[in-house]
């Protein structure tokens, strides 16, 4: 057995004392320093796709994820400068712009934007991959989805997987099926992590 | 007034909000858990510590159960699987407190082991495990005699049952409160009707079957004549309030007929499987003397649920879409062309390669006398040559070779010869014309590292490279067979992003081929997780001469240029590291051939697409300086740097894997304002949403590609501002070059 071992660092000039292995979001929250996050999914592999919890740590040049890097003995990390949140705001802009128009009233996505102080984008709306339909519980709004893999990760059965590359990268069910005509016993688990509203339960008495 | 009820609103909205922000944060399953836990709580108060330890050891078994299915069918079982802790607290609230330990642990062996896969996986189970557990027990509970049931405990049969001697009618009250008789999780009719529907409204998706249920049962205890046939039951359960509040149909029609593994997967059929199993549990009910009809009753309707989807048409094995395997094909770099024509453009001069082969050895000699070194000798050599990796990164070799040294064997050697980088085309001359030095010096390398797998990676459709590299590997069969059959040789993606180390490992593993997260890198955790070193071609064919003299040193051997563009004589050229790009652009023949017509010189690009556009005149680069892995394509003066710009990110949003956001939809918006600026549309805005967008890419973008993208652009922004600006905005602005890349 590995031992448990301490950690200290510094985040936001702030001294942490964490266990080994524990990530720099980990940390962060540990503290209350917020890092925002849309990708991230407690319990489940970092994906480290939607690049918002991007922080600095000092001697090293690029940005790295904080939901990927485990903290490390002497780190000094800053979560929220300046140079941080100007960068995650164009991330934000980034995400927005893929974001469409979705029901079901404000999702993750939208309230975190509000919260980087991101109003709107200045990039176009990317084009996107329709989704082959949802099923009698599940709406499928695939001009939300903003490829956070977070549904990906959350369906223990497999029936969510994401394919094609660049621009086209989508979600797909049993590889392209209508989630009506695929393996998906409607558990409910990708409508309950899905920020963005682009997979939603339906109405009990949905309306025609 | 009005102000009170928009607080309340207010307040309410509120809490609705952090119940759902709660039910993301736990996901679906563990959101159930959290809503069995007060029912657990209750019955442990209501029924006493012994009702306390028959909850936690059920839940104890199956979850040590569960665990131990998941690490024996082989996969993680890090993460506690939710499903097994609503087993064991279901299996826990469906028995009495007096239930003896061996008939729970009974209880839960049939629930996690019978009743769920072997992998525990959703949805494979035909039966609700918890209530083919408890079935279990009841088989075992009616066939032991009564008399062996300990008199004094509280919780017994539910009021729905005729005590010996007869029980009165209970009280309304009483069954809300819980205070009835009954097994530990169903007494309290309150308490369930609050955690069902928080289940219903939040958590559950399948909810047909819960109103189906609870309907049947009320129309038919209404409708069904009281008979002299009920027996067994009370015959207050007619009384449909008694029926639904003092018995565990709450807790089946909640708790048991939301599970999405064993219901069907339509609304009708969910209607349908909720009125069968309350039809059967009222029949039950009133016409025999069974006991806990209702768990039976689900019973039998968990395998008509296929049933009821195949006539309701749905489909519930995987089936993958038709086409689905057949995803993205394989990509070449030169376009359209199909892969077998595209093996390399044609009329390449190769110049001075000749000078990596060591003078006066025969082939292999130099690994044969290296395999009589020690492995550590070797690598302080290589590391006192100042080897760096030619594939780009520029890493020292020998850094990477420490690091898979100190990882435990297997370990694995991987070639990457795909070039997947336009304007570089050394690394395919290198495999098809010296081939030898190529194997020789993977060979060392596998010897040195003790790899038992050489995988020697090839842009796909390249047949002549093949047969060479075979024939090398042939050859080296004759000296050194055992580490002749260590090679395998694989066709690439030819895609770029799987030039990048990991991406490339994720390819050969039969995945996307898309970058990992590092950390672990490769030679810790590389190919099927074994410690892998990967080099590019020209890196190892390096090996041979470095290491076939004493002391040395790399930083003094030439460098391998690929020269393409507006040269006569494009090639592979083997250059000294103090010749300037200049001197090599008129070995190379440079501007494009004759006199009259001649355009001039405009920039040189180097460093792959993702290098800077250097203007050519009055440019004092030399070879040793150039970045990444050696390119140059000379771009005459009919083309325009805008052009150039434009075209490096639209290759670069051609080639994102569209994995992270910011190289995903940040590579499209910069090809978009580009094209927008080529075009003479652009504002002058365009131009600081570019170097922020650009700034934002470099630094948050998950790997190297995305980093890299806007190099080139940004280049040209900072040396061709002048050109740029005449292309704000004016819409008169005629730019051929531009014009054909648009």
């Amino acid at each position: 057995m590995r031992r448990m071992q301490k950690i200290q660092l510094t985040i936001d000039g702030c001294e942490v004392s964490v266990r080994r292995g524990t990530t720099l979001l980990e940390a962060a929250d540990a503290v209350g320093i917020d890092v925002p996050r849309l990708c991230h999914l407690p319990g489940r592999d970092p994906r480290a796709v939607c690049r918002l919890c991007v922080v600095a740590i000092e001697g090293e040049r690029a940005l790295v994820s904080a939901c990927s890097t485990r903290a490390e003995q002497g780190m000094v990390v800053d979560a929220s400068g300046p140079r941080l949140r100007a960068r995650r705001r164009v991330v934000m802009e980034l995400v927005l712009a893929e974001h469409g128009e979705h029901g079901g009233g404000p999702c993750e996505v939208e309230l975190l934007a509000e919260e980087l102080g991101v109003e709107q984008t200045r990039f176009a709306p990317q084009p996107r991959v329709p989704s082959p339909g949802g099923s009698e519980y599940a709406l499928v709004e695939s001009e939300a989805c903003i490829r956070c893999d977070r549904c990906v990760r959350a369906c223990e059965r497999g029936v969510i997987t994401r394919k094609g590359r660049g621009p086209g990268a989508h979600l797909a069910f049993d590889e392209g099926r209508a989630l009506s005509a695929s393996s998906c016993i409607a558990c409910g688990d990708c409508l309950v992590v899905c920020p963005a509203g682009g997979l939603r339960l339906r109405g009990l008495f949905p309306r025609a | 007034m009005a102000s009170s009820t928009r607080t309340w609103t207010t307040a309410f909205t509120r809490q609705l909000a952090g119940a759902r922000a709660l039910r993301a944060h736990l996901g679906a399953r563990w959101s159930v858990v959290s809503l069995l836990i007060p029912l657990a709580v209750f019955g442990a108060i209501r029924f006493g510590p012994r009702a306390g330890m028959v909850l936690l050891l059920s839940v104890f078994f199956c979850a040590g159960l569960g665990i131990a299915a998941r690490a024996l069918s082989g996969q993680s079982w890090r993460y506690l699987n939710a499903g097994s802790l609503i087993t064991g607290l279901l299996l826990g609230l469906t028995l009495s407190a007096d239930t003896p330990l061996s008939l729970i642990l009974l209880g839960a062996a049939v629930a996690e082991v019978a009743g769920k896969h072997r992998s525990q996986k959703l949805g494979t189970n035909p039966f609700n495990p918890a209530a083919l557990g408890r079935a279990a027990v009841a088989v075992v509970e009616l066939s032991t005699p009564a008399a062996a049931v300990d008199p004094d405990v509280v919780s017994s049969a539910s009021p729905l049952f005729v005590a010996a001697g007869g029980t009165p009618a209970p009280e309304l009250l009483d069954m809300l409160a819980g205070t009835t008789p009954g097994a530990i999780g169903e007494t309290s009719a309150a308490l369930l009707a609050m955690t069902g529907i928080t289940l219903v409204t939040l958590v559950a998706v399948k909810r047909e079957a819960t109103l189906g249920m609870l309907g049947t049962v009320i129309v038919l205890v209404l409708v069904l004549p009281a008979s002299s046939a009920i027996h067994g039951h009370a015959p207050w359960v007619l009384d449909p309030v008694v029926y639904l509040l003092g018995g565990p149909i709450f807790l089946y029609a909640f708790f048991f007929a939301t599970d999405p593994a064993t219901t069907p997967n339509t609304r009708l059929g969910g209607l349908i499987f909720g009125a069968g199993a309350g039809a059967l549990g009222v029949l039950g009910r009133l016409y025999t003397t069974i006991p806990g009809p209702e768990m039976w009753a689900i019973l039998l309707m968990n395998p008509l649920a296929p049933t009821l989807d195949r006539w309701l048409g749905t489909a519930r094995s995987f089936a993958p879409a038709p086409g689905a395997a057949a995803e993205e094909g394989v990509r070449s770099f030169y376009g359209d062309v199909p892969p077998e024509e595209s093996a390399r453009p044609p009329g390449l001069v190769v110049q001075g390669i000749d000078n990596l082969v060591p003078p006066g050895e025969v082939p292999f000699g130099v690994l044969g006398r290296v395999m009589t070194e020690s492995r550590q000798d070797v690598v302080e050599r290589v590391r006192e040559s100042g080897l760096r990796g030619c594939g780009g990164a520029r890493f020292p070799a020998a850094m990477k070779w420490d690091a898979v040294l100190a990882q435990k064997k297997p370990r694995v050697l991987v070639v990457n010869g795909q070039e997947g980088e336009p304007d570089s085309f050394k690394d395919r001359v290198l495999m098809e014309r010296r081939p030898e030095l190529v194997i020789e010096g993977a060979a060392i390398a596998a010897h040195v590292i003790e790899a038992n797998e050489i995988h020697v990676v090839h842009h796909p459709g390249d047949s002549s490279v093949r047969s060479a590299l075979d024939k090398a590997i042939s050859g080296l069969a004759e000296t050194h067979p055992e580490l002749a059959e260590r090679f395998v040789l694989v066709e690439g993606s030819g895609l770029y992003v799987c030039g990048e180390e990991s991406a490339l490992l994720a390819f050969l593993e039969g995945e996307r081929g898309e970058p990992r997260e590092r950390p672990p890198h490769p030679t810790e955790s590389g190919l099927r997780g074994r410690p892998t070193l990967v080099h590019n071609v020209e890196t190892l064919a390096w090996l041979p001469l470095l290491l076939s003299v004493r002391d040395a040193r790399a930083p003094e051997l030439p460098r391998l240029i690929s020269v393409s563009g507006a040269v006569g004589r494009p090639g592979v050229y083997s250059v000294p590291r103090d010749v300037s790009l200049s001197e090599l652009v008129e070995t190379a023949g440079g501007g494009l051939g004759d006199g009259a017509s001649k355009p001039g010189l405009l920039a040189f690009a180097v460093g792959g697409p993702t290098g800077e556009l250097l203007p050519a005149s009055g440019d004092s680069t030399l070879v040793g300086e150039l970045p990444g892995t050696g390119t140059l394509r000379v771009v005459s003066s009919s083309s325009c740097p805008v052009a150039e710009a434009l075209n490096a990110a639209r290759f670069a949003a051609k080639e994102t894997c569209g994995r992270c956001t910011p190289c995903r939809v940040g590579s499209r918006e910069l090809e978009r304002m580009w094209s927008e600026l080529a075009k003479g549309h652009a504002p002058e805005a365009t131009l600081s949403a570019i170097e922020e967008l650009s700034d934002t890419m470099t630094e948050t973008s998950a790997c190297g590609l995305g980093r890299d993208a806007p190099r080139r652009a940004l280049s040209v922004l900072k040396s061709f501002p002048e050109v740029v600006t005449r292309h704000l905005e004016d819409e008169e602005h005629e730019c051929d070059a531009c014009r054909r890349s648009n």
